[in-house]
């Protein structure tokens, strides 16, 4: 790579980092003003390049294309405000994260929406008026658009740090910023606020994506890539900071022009395709930034957000009527297998909504008791089934040794990975998490030779007697009422207490002697062990294991799971984790438009059961005074 | 083993009570990724209709109907598996078919020899399917990464270019359509030097980044296997940086209409694709099926309209040759089978289980405005395929 | 030799010389005082001397030996009980939960993953709510208590590790006057009965004057004076800091600052 090549390789990287400096900034002005983590926001961008699509090819001409972009993003605006006010105002009292069970939905939902309003086809806009072409810059072309990209970034940087230090509306937001009680105090309108923020937030992401329609298709894909692209840059950024989304957006995009201009190089003894890094560059750009820095480049530490949910009720040990009900619940389970002839899918199913089960129980147990929010669940869950899995490919192991095996990868990944994210807390935590999903991701999906890329691992299905469901069913069966159980009992002996110790008060907890660094690094790696299992579990039950199972969107999976159930009682994440998983299966198979389905009963669910499930029920139960 | 006595003894009790009715119809099970790849699979559903409707108007096959049961596979391995279950144990269907992406048609067909039930994988373009993790169970209809690379060799070769840039989607797809190319290049131009590989991730290319490395690596041609938005983000940003000025792109599928329609008057002119030229095609066959499909759509076919179209009708073919819906007869029934399709004439192999169905190899055009194919040919898939005798080497001694 | 002894503490925020050359100390079974206006360093010292703070120079030494800059875990081991300004106690927990957690750390129970919690120094625990008067409360959630009460079971909860120094951040904030009499008797108490020396911070003058051993005054993060109830009454800095020239505690008698 010549130094010429470099240096216009940096300038490509700028376009780029203005595309995520829009969809960042706005997803960064919500979460510090409301603390609310908008997982559609990615969708709201989407939904920018689409309507802009529209108004480019519909209206045309300068004014349909440039017009159109100033259109959407105002557009894009009220629909982020009407968010706020029809959606998440009704759920602000719920539990801390429960919001992002709401914004998971509407993903669900604006998805199948494009769908139905676009067709399913990419649809790629024209070129901009008046910036068709491209200009000469070191013996290159670059497009024109790419360079009026490259600027606007950094001009909409400056409108926005100017309105907010100058700005009544601004001061306020910066305040709220800062400590959000006080707002409240100070009398100003709180929903007001919100609203506004969420329509700013809204109208910026919209202007982004507007702005893509030059340069790439509208496509029902970009949501996702978006939000995950967005988390990163604000996360390396600084939550809160515009100017650190900036900068944020600006180092990830030239680390990704600069492997990409770097290709492939041979060192002789190992042949590198750097372009290869671009998949996992800006997660690993995170995971360094957040080790170095725990609140990002530009990031404030945050007040200790005070939660305005009701606090949780202190753990009993199970009434008898929970303990009948369990002991009926499993004896139906034990009943399945009569099923065997006549219901024999009732036993697939069975062994994926207990392995789901596992899953969310051992997420719960960090994210509740432990509040640590865990993003990154499904590193574990994939380490202990690529675990098991490559134990059989290259060892040959029996599946027995295979399972077991199991849980101690994941226990030994989340001991590593678990090391630095207790360092941090709150979203930090939650995004590192991520990163480190992300890595473990990549990794698989690189290491072609030993964990077979992209194709995963195939072929690793039990030995008989395993081989029939409803063998297998009962041995899944036993091993998540181990799981359970020995989850449910730690949380009960000494070690869970100090874990919620360390969670309600770490002052206090540290004061009378608990290590709660120590403590809750254990936590998650007795949690990312325990789901392990599930990991192991889940190889065998379906012959092979792939990528996807580390996919971010299996970590969500997870957090709807707890967040579905309750986060606060200690039964939630086994009914939230059964309840998805069922909803999964039979919504997928009802209808084409299914995610938008899941999306309206899980809001449905959301605005029903603020508390989670089995969280609402406790509340009903204890407002009657107990029950008999 | 009492407890399993038990069991077996409860089940047979309850199995009584809930008898399955008689059936009238054959059940045909079908998975694919229908919400991550609705931009092929939406008119591949539709050609799956229109071959339903055809024969199921003639009586269907054996004297019963033909039902589909289509699920989505939630564009994941291990749910694809889950939904095969699904569809097997609680559906009842006497075959499954389908999927699209390489990976999950990998899991499925793992799937179909572990429990002994047929699959046809319609879309899927591993080679692995049917060679190196290829069983005894699965066929597969699509023309595959190594035919459809090895279909365009001849153009490759043919330009006579010494270095070469790369550039692929970094998943089974993309890597092994690269290293096809590579070996295939290799073997007929010793001398080839590939200067620059570029594997953006599926879905998300930095596309003005990767066409500036492509043109800074100085190369005489390029190899293409992106698709998609990957492809229309790439083209636009190699067109204004006059990336493929004066150099010569060998495309796979970009004709295609599902990658090819969306670039309209960006089309990059000139480059060797694999495609699908639907309105160029006079041949009887294949008018036919696009009148059929625009009267009952009201819409053109896409190649995914092709692909469901004949495997749907590959299925009751096979099973009116296996006079029978048993896994074991439909396996033995689809070896060697032959059938008409809109591209005319094939047959599936029974020494690798692979269609010889072949595609269209052009020229990419601008026709009013218009992405479209010119100087095309049709490339038998049976002539571009190793000899029986090399793909038995290729397969696990027990597919055979 | 003193239970405690500070020499030269000090440290800065910023340009802020919070805690600014401090040296005092606190003999076995001393009930110490520090008083002095908001601002003028008194949580500051504690939080350094519980190691929540790392001093930016001088010494802490308990019983002779050097903590400064130990975790406040560390400092807790060797004996020394806090009480925060801003009562903190685990929300989520029963009463005599938070008197069990804390034992439990103190015999280092505290990564046991197997006996359940409630049946383990269960005794212990309703005793050491049974010295603050919290018995009766022992299975209601902490949550649901008036500040008081939760006031009285930081103290329970401080007194776990049977500590030999009890630091106390304004005990009685936000009490009433019958309440803050009762619980810094209930205080006086224990130091009486179990030898313990504690160092406290307190806003009413009454209360310090009737029961403190020994007062210190701080202000602007250095130590004014030090002395019983009788010199600090009379020691004109004293007054000039907290009434500027002229007036006297006993013109003040009965108002609380
Ligand atoms: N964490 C902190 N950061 C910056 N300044 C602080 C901090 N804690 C205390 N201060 C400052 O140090 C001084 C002493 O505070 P403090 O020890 O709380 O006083 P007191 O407890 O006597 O009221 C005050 O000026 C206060 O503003
Ligand atoms: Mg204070």
């Amino acid at each position: 790579m010549t130094f010429s090549a470099f240096l216009f390789q940096a300038l490509n990287g700028l376009s780029t980092a203005s595309g995520l400096f829009f969809i960042a900034v706005g997803l960064s002005l919500i979460f510090g003003v409301t603390r609310i983590i908008n997982i559609a926001h990615g969708s709201l961008y989407m939904l920018g390049t689409y309507i802009a699509y529209s108004f480019a090819t519909k209206i045309g001409g300068v004014f349909g294309f440039w017009g159109g972009i100033v259109a959407t993003a105002l557009i894009v605006g009220v629909i982020g405000a009407l968010i706020e006010i029809l959606l998440l105002r009704r759920i602000y009292r719920a539990p801390e994260l429960f919001q992002l069970l709401a914004t998971f939905a509407l993903v669900l939902v604006f998805n199948d929406m494009a769908l139905w309003i676009w067709g399913p086809e990419d649809l790629l806009g024209p070129r901009a008026p008046g910036l068709r072409g491209s200009i000469e810059v070191l013996g290159r072309r670059l497009p024109e658009y790419d360079l009026f990209l490259a600027l606007i970034g950094p001009a909409v940087l400056l409108i926005l740090h100017f309105a907010l230090a100058k700005t009544r509306f601004g001061r306020l937001i910066r305040a709220a910023t800062q400590d959000r009680e006080m707002v409240g105090a100070l009398g100003v309108n709180q929903a007001i606020l919100f609203t506004s923020v969420f329509a700013l937030g809204a109208a910026l992401a919209g202007l982004g994506g507007a702005l893509q329609v030059a340069r790439e298709p509208a496509n029902l894909a970009t949501d996702l890539v978006a939000i995950g692209d967005a988390f990163v840059v604000v996360v390396v950024g600084g939550m809160g900071s515009i100017s650190g989304a900036y900068l944020a957006a600006v180092i990830i995009a030239e680390v990704k022009a600069l492997c990409i201009g770097i290709g492939v190089v041979d060192f002789g003894f190992i042949t590198v395709n750097f372009s290869k890094f671009t998949l996992v560059a800006e997660f690993l750009v995170m995971a360094a930034v957040l080790i170095a820095r725990p609140y990002g480049l530009l990031g404030k530490p945050q007040g200790a957000v005070r939660s305005i949910a009701e606090p949780e009720e202190p753990i009993r040990p199970a009434t008898p009527m929970l303990k009948m009900l369990a002991v009926i619940v499993l004896a139906g389970l034990m009943g399945l297998p009569l099923l065997a002839q006549t219901q024999p899918y009732l036993l697939i199913l069975g062994i994926d909504v207990l392995i789901a089960v596992i899953f969310a129980t051992s997420l719960h147990f960090i994210m509740g008791p432990g509040g640590m929010h865990s993003f990154g669940h499904a590193a574990y869950f994939g380490l202990g089934a690529y675990g098991a899995a490559l134990l059989v490919k290259w060892l040959a192991v029996p599946m027995g040794i295979a399972i077991a095996a199991a849980p101690l990868v994941a226990l030994a990944g989340a001991l590593l990975f678990g090391w630095f994210a207790v360092r941090l807390s709150g979203v930090y935590l939650a995004m590192l998490t991520l990163a480190f999903a992300q890595i473990v991701w990549a990794a698989v999906f690189q290491w072609e030779g030993f964990t077979g890329g992209s194709n995963g691992v195939i072929g690793v299905w039990p030995p008989p007697p395993f081989d029939k469901a409803w063998v297998y069913f009962v041995l899944t069966l036993l091993l998540t009422v181990i799981a359970v159980l020995l989850l449910r009992r730690f949380l009960f002996a000494p070690f869970g207490y100090a874990m919620r110790a360390g969670r309600d008060s770490p002052l206090r907890a540290e004061a009378i002697g608990i290590d709660v660094k120590r403590v809750h690094w254990l936590a998650f790696a007795i949690a990312g062990g325990i789901c392990g299992i599930g990991g192991g579990l889940f190889a065998f039950a379906k012959g092979s294991i792939s990528p996807e199972t580390i996919s971010v969107g299996r970590s969500i999976d997870g957090l709807v799971m707890v967040l579905l159930g309750g986060i606060q009682t200690l039964t939630g994440p086994i009914v939230g984790g059964s309840l998805y998983a069922i909803l999964q299966d039979t919504v997928m198979r009802q209808t084409e438009y299914w995610r938008a389905l899941l999306g309206i009963i899980i809001l449905v669910l959301v605005l029903a059961f603020p508390q989670g499930i089995v969280g609402a029920f406790a509340a009903l139960w204890r407002k009657r005074g107990g029950g008999p | 083993m009492s407890t399993r006595h038990l069991y077996l003894a409860l089940a047979v009790a309850v199995g009584l009570a809930s008898q399955a009715s008689a059936q009238d119809t054959i059940k045909i099970g079908e998975l694919n990724s229908y919400k991550t790849q609705s931009a092929f699979l939406d008119p591949y559903k539709k050609g799956m209709e229109l071959a339903l409707d055809e024969i199921n108007s003639k009586g269907g096959v054996l004297g019963k109907k033909l039902e589909l049961v289509v699920r989505d596979d939630g564009t994941n391995p291990g749910e694809a598996v889950r939904v095969a279950e699904e569809l097997v144990t609680r559906e009842g269907v006497v075959m499954i078919a389908g999927t699209f992406l390489s990976h999950i048609g990998l899991a499925v067909t793992n799937f179909a020899a572990q429990k002994k039930v047929f699959f046809l994988a319609a879309e899927p373009l591993t080679d692995k399917i049917t060679w190196q993790n290829g069983n005894r169970y699965t066929y597969r209809l699509r023309a595959t990464t190594y035919m459809q690379t090895a279909m365009l060799m001849p153009a490759a070769i043919a330009a006579k270019k010494k270095r070469w840039a790369l550039v692929y989607p970094n998943f089974e797809y993309g890597q092994s359509a690269a290293e096809n190319f590579k070996t295939l290049l290799k073997k007929a131009q010793p001398d080839v030097e590939f200067v620059t590989e570029q594997a953006p991730p599926l879905g998300k290319i930095d596309a003005g980044a990767v066409a500036q490395a492509i043109d800074d690596a100085k190369p005489d041609a390029i190899f293409n296997v992106l698709f998609g938005g990957d492809l229309a983000k790439f083209v636009r940003e190699g067109n204004t940086r006059g990336v493929f000025k004066d150099r010569p792109v060998v495309s796979l599928l970009s004709g295609e209409p599902e990658y090819l329609d969306p670039l309209k008057d960006e089309t990059p002119v000139g480059w060797v694709v694999t495609g699908y030229p639907w309105d160029k095609i006079k041949t009887p066959a294949h008018t036919a099926f696009v009148d059929a499909y625009q009267k009952k759509f009201s819409d053109y076919p896409r190649l995914g309209s092709v692909v469901g179209y004949v495997t749907i009708k590959s299925i009751a073919a096979g099973i009116a040759k296996a006079k029978s819906t048993e896994t074991e007869k439909l396996v033995e029934a689809f070896a060697g089978l032959q059938l008409d399709s809109p591209f005319g004439p094939f047959s599936y192999r029974a020494s690798d289980h692979q269609a010889t169905m072949g595609a269209y190899v052009g020229k990419l055009a601008l026709e009013g405005g218009k992405g479209t194919m010119v100087d095309f040919k049709y490339v038998d898939g049976k002539d571009v395929l190793p000899s029986d005798a090399d793909v038995k080497k290729l397969r696990p001694a027990e597919a055979n | 030799m003193s239970v405690l002894e500070l020499r030269k503490l000090s440290k800065a925020f910023g340009g802020v010389r919070a805690v600014n050359e401090v040296d005092f100390a606190i003999q076995p079974g001393e009930f110490l005082a520090m008083i002095g206006p908001n601002g003028a360093g008194k949580s500051t010292c504690f939080n350094m001397i519980n190691g929540q703070l790392p001093p930016d120079s001088g010494e802490i030494l308990l019983d002779g030996q050097n903590i400064a800059g130990l975790a406040p875990r560390a400092i807790w081991r060797r004996g020394v009980g806090r009480t925060f300004q801003v009562a903190a106690t685990f929300s989520s927990m029963t009463v005599i939960e938070n008197v069990q957690m804390a034992l439990l750390s103190h015999s280092g129970q505290t990564y046991k993953l197997w006996r359940p919690v409630a049946a383990m120094h269960r005794a212990r625990a309703l005793d050491l709510l049974g010295q603050v008067g919290m018995q009766d409360a022992a299975d209601r959630p902490s949550r649901e208590l008036a500040y008081g009460d939760v006031k009285r079971i930081e103290l329970a909860i401080a007194l776990a590790n049977e500590p030999k120094l009890l630091l106390m951040d304004e005990p009685t904030a936000g009490m009433g006057a019958r309440e803050r009499n009762g619980l810094i008797e209930l205080v006086k108490r224990l130091v009486v009965e179990r030898g313990i020396s504690v160092l406290f911070t307190e806003h009413s003058m009454d209360v310090v004057f009737a029961y403190a051993d020994r007062i210190i005054v701080l202000a602007r993060g250095r130590v004014i004076a030090d002395g019983n109830a009788g010199d600090i009454r009379d020691n004109a800095k004293v007054q000039e800091v907290y009434f500027g020239t002229g007036k006297t505690f006993a013109e003040q008698h009965g108002v609380t600052p």
